[in-house]
Formats: structure tokens, C-alpha cells, sequence
């Protein structure tokens, strides 16, 4: 275990990018956009955070090291954002949530177009 | 805000990994630049006085702990139930009445409630008395609202507060 490092390095990589590929099966598999997007918007944020947590300990040197900081920093101020713009934005435009959600506490809070014309499945 | 310029500056420089006196200017002036620009479109207001206690800075890690122990544990339960085959999902859209009141609470809850895989902040009420949570799977409404309520919430505020 000479190089302990690059292998700690490569096993976080590795981890990281499953929990990216799950996100990517959860993109497929969710049945509506509010479903989707959870796991576009966010479901990535633990896989680069432990790909980035790999390159760092791969390199232990300072200054990729900070880099790595920056990227997951800003990926986590920017990611959430998005996420809730997209989701606001299509609720306002009348994209319907799967017939699974029983709960729906927004439905009359924001005022969204009556006639169902709009359709979340892209073909 | 010269402060602040030159805080900029040395992270400029760090994350070039060059320190020479040009890199040092250029850092500089971008610093300054920048938030210069930013003050004069009101972005940022003058300076605030924030001073952290001791006890906060200890109350912030704890909720940093607690913020990646509740990104790790989400994350498996949704990769669980994304691997089942049959996997039942029930989302629901959920009113959590809010405590936070200020600009910064605020956005602290509910970015840090978007972060954790599950449940993701769609909207605020006009108010600011209300925040609208996607939340992929709900059995029982109160207790979803409650442990939201209790988790993030309550720990954001003990920080700030």
C-alpha cells in the first residue's frame, strides 16, 4: 500500500459516479417532471461530491485540492436553484403532477392555466 | 470592502497557485471590481455587521454533519427504491408553515431542503408564512411536515439565531 492515496482516490471516484448513474436511472424511471427533476437537480449533488472528494485525496496537494472545494462550493449554491425554478416554472404552466400525488397543498396557492393542454411526456 | 478585496485576491491567487505581484493585481482589481458593481446595483448592501459566537460556529458544523449524514442516508434510500423493480412511489406536495423570516433563513431552509434527494422546495408563499415541498414519497402527511419542520428548519435557526 505504497500509493494508499490514489486507491482511497479511485474508490471514491468510482462511488461517486454510481450515485451519477442513479441519478441518470431516476431521470428515466420517475413518472412525472416534479419526480424528474429531484433526481436531475440534485440527485447528482453526493456523486460529485465524492468524485471531487476522490480527485482530492488522489492529488493531496493544496491547490486541486481547493479547486475541488470550489467546484462542490458552487455546485451547491447553483444546483438547488435551478431545481426550483424549473419545478416552480412548470407548475405555473400547468404541468401536471403524477396521478400518484395525493397531496397536492399547492393546487389554487399559484394561479396555473385551467385547460390541461400542456403534456410533461416529451415524445 | 477593501477587506474583503483583498480576501478575494489571496483566493485568486490560491486558486491559480501563482503569486506573483501581477496575479496578485489582477486578483485585485477583479475583487474590487466586482463588488463594486455589485453594490451599485444593490446586490449586496452595506457592510452588515456578522459576528459569529463561538457557539454558533460549533451549531453550524453540527448542522454540516447533519446535512451530509441526511445526503448519504437519502441518497441510498432513493437508490433502494429507484433498484426495486415494482417501486411504489408516493410524491406529495407539502405546506410546511415556516418560522424562518429573514432573507437569509430563508434561503438557507430551503436550499439546504432541496440539497437532501427527496424533497425539493418548489415555492414560497407570498407571505413568507409557507414553503411548498415536493417530497417523493409520504405516508403520513403530519409526520413528513414535522420531521422537515424539525430537522432543517430548527437547525438553520439555531445557527442563525
Amino acid at each position: 500500500m505504497m500509493h494508499w492515496h490514489y486507491t482511497l482516490g479511485a474508490i471514491l471516484m468510482l462511488l461517486g459516479s454510481l450515485f451519477c448513474l442513479l441519478g441518470a436511472i431516476g431521470l428515466l424511471k420517475m413518472p412525472d417532471l416534479y419526480c424528474r427533476m429531484q433526481s436531475t437537480a440534485k440527485g447528482q449533488t453526493l456523486g460529485i461530491l465524492l468524485i471531487m472528494l476522490g480527485v482530492a485525496i488522489s492529488f493531496s496537494d493544496a491547490v486541486p485540492s481547493s479547486r475541488a472545494f470550489a467546484v462542490v462550493l458552487f455546485l451547491f449554491i447553483t444546483a438547488p436553484v435551478g431545481g426550483q425554478m424549473v419545478s416552480r416554472a412548470a407548475y405555473m404552466l400547468g404541468v401536471k403532477p403524477d396521478e400518484t400525488t395525493e397531496i397536492d397543498r399547492l393546487k389554487g396557492e399559484i394561479s396555473t392555466p385551467s385547460p390541461a393542454t400542456t403534456d410533461e411526456h416529451a415524445h | 470592502m477593501i477587506f474583503w478585496s483583498i480576501l478575494l485576491m489571496i483566493l485568486w491567487c490560491w486558486l491559480n497557485g501563482t503569486w506573483d505581484v501581477a496575479n496578485l493585481a489582477i486578483g485585485f482589481a477583479l475583487g474590487y471590481g466586482i463588488l463594486a458593481l455589485l453594490r451599485q446595483r444593490g446586490v449586496i448592501e452595506k457592510q452588515e455587521k456578522f459576528v459569529l459566537k463561538p457557539l454558533q460556529i460549533f451549531k453550524a458544523l453540527g448542522l454540516a454533519l447533519y446535512f451530509f449524514w441526511e445526503l448519504v442516508v437519502a441518497n441510498i434510500i432513493l437508490a433502494a427504491s429507484l433498484l426495486k423493480p415494482k417501486s411504489k412511489l408516493k410524491p406529495a406536495i407539502l405546506a410546511v408553515p415556516l418560522d424562518a423570516k429573514t432573507d437569509l433563513e430563508i434561503v438557507l431552509t430551503a436550499t439546504l431542503i432541496t440539497l437532501t434527494p427527496g424533497t425539493l422546495s418548489m415555492h414560497i408563499s407570498e407571505d413568507r408564512s409557507t414553503i411548498y415541498i415536493h417530497t417523493l414519497h409520504v405516508d403520513d402527511e403530519a409526520k413528513a411536515v414535522a420531521a422537515i419542520k424539525n430537522g432543517f428548519e430548527a437547525r438553520v435557526l439555531g445557527v442563525l439565531r
